[in-house]
């Protein structure tokens, strides 16, 4: 009988520790030529360039059970990036634009989410970028780039931005 | 004692399980850089663009005819130049228009000044124009003038005569041409 209350202890408790959020990214950015304007001949590329909200990010209960046990589980996100080619004299920053939805079904619900509303550097360390409660879909990204300039020539480089999340 | 094996083993698997949930999970999505070539180009000036280069009649009988020798608009040539590394560019200029017989355009692009950065072109120093395009200013990577006046190449331009053409073929007439300048590879 003891073992029983044993085990009805511990799986109680992995239960209510078992939320496991995920984290999930629609959407890939590209800065081309359309993005890198020169108003006028003799002139350098604009200060900085940015792009559209064309990423969205969601964060979601990996279960039906961890949604219904403790739907106000905190979490937060971290932001770093993997260079594959990269210019190191080009800045990139990163920020959400709007909260996105709490529920998936009806978009009615506010999403319960705090911070990354201003610019941060994304760089190869992995930093603070927001943190919320329960779900949030359909969040958007905006990135944007500067320290690009005409005197560093025609060239394609790119990166792949990792958000982690976790417990909070 | 086979209790407590077993009991053991759930305590094993329930701390690994635990352990688990602080390891976070991650997404990534690519961010992708294109940054085209370009070339562009363009004359800026105070005022009028036009420049007359005009020839003096002699005071004296029996000495020759002087044209307007130099002449400073204050234009200048002002282009960005994005292109790949080890590619140059030039600019060359081309007259458009018929040029009196024996007259004689050329033009002298000084080295650049001002804002300007990057792998800017090197003067070609005076060339004479033709209706075929001359290489005014070469070896440009990329760079960027500065725009506006002050900024970028000053022009020059200077009239002479081919004594033996001028004196068999002209006529006292105005004549107008028309100078093209083009951002070019350089192959």
């Amino acid at each position: 009988m003891k073992v029983a209350w044993v085990l009805i202890f511990l799986f109680g408790g992995l239960l209510a520790n078992a939320q496991y959020m995920e984290v999930s990214v629609d959407g890939m950015v590209t800065f081309d030529g359309v993005d890198f304007i020169i108003n006028e001949a003799g002139e350098d590329y604009s200060p900085s360039v940015e792009s559209e909200s064309s990423v969205y990010v969601s964060i979601d209960f990996q279960s039906f059970w961890d949604a219904l046990f403790n739907p106000n589980r905190k979490w937060k996100i971290e932001v770093a990036k993997e260079d594959l080619t990269w210019n190191n004299h080009v800045k990139l920053e990163i920020k959400r634009t709007e909260d996105g939805y709490g529920d998936w079904s009806n978009n009615k619900r506010k999403t319960r989410i705090k911070g990354g509303d201003n610019y941060q550097v994304v760089d190869r360390v992995s930093r603070d970028f927001f943190s919320g409660k329960g779900s949030a879909y359909f969040v958007p990204l905006q990135l944007k780039l500067s320290g690009i300039s005409v005197t560093q020539g025609a060239q394609d480089f790119e990166t792949n931005v990792i958000l982690t999340i976790y417990d909070d | 004692m086979k209790h407590k094996g077993a009991f053991l083993v759930i305590i094993m698997l329930f701390s690994l399980t635990r352990f688990s949930l602080g390891i976070g999970e991650n997404t990534e999505h690519k961010a992708s850089v294109v940054i085209p070539d370009v070339a562009l180009l363009s004359l800026q000036h105070d005022g009028n663009s036009n420049i007359e280069l005009m020839g003096t009649s002699s005071s004296v009988a029996g000495s020759k005819i002087e044209m307007g020798g130099e002449a400073t608009a204050d234009i200048w040539l002002n282009y960005s130049s994005v292109c790949h590394k080890n590619q140059k560019r030039k600019v060359t200029a081309t007259v458009v228009g018929e040029v009196p017989e024996g007259v004689i355009i050329k033009v002298k692009a000084d080295n650049s000044v001002g804002t300007g950065k990057g792998e800017l072109g090197k003067t070609n120093g005076t060339v004479v124009l033709s209706s075929n395009p001359s290489d005014v200013i070469s070896g440009i990577g990329s760079c960027y003038t500065g725009s506006g006046v002050h900024n970028g190449h000053l022009l020059s331009y200077q009239l002479e005569i081919d004594e033996d053409m001028f004196y068999q073929a002209s006529e006292n007439k105005l004549a107008s041409v028309h100078v093209v300048y083009t951002l070019t590879d350089d192959n």
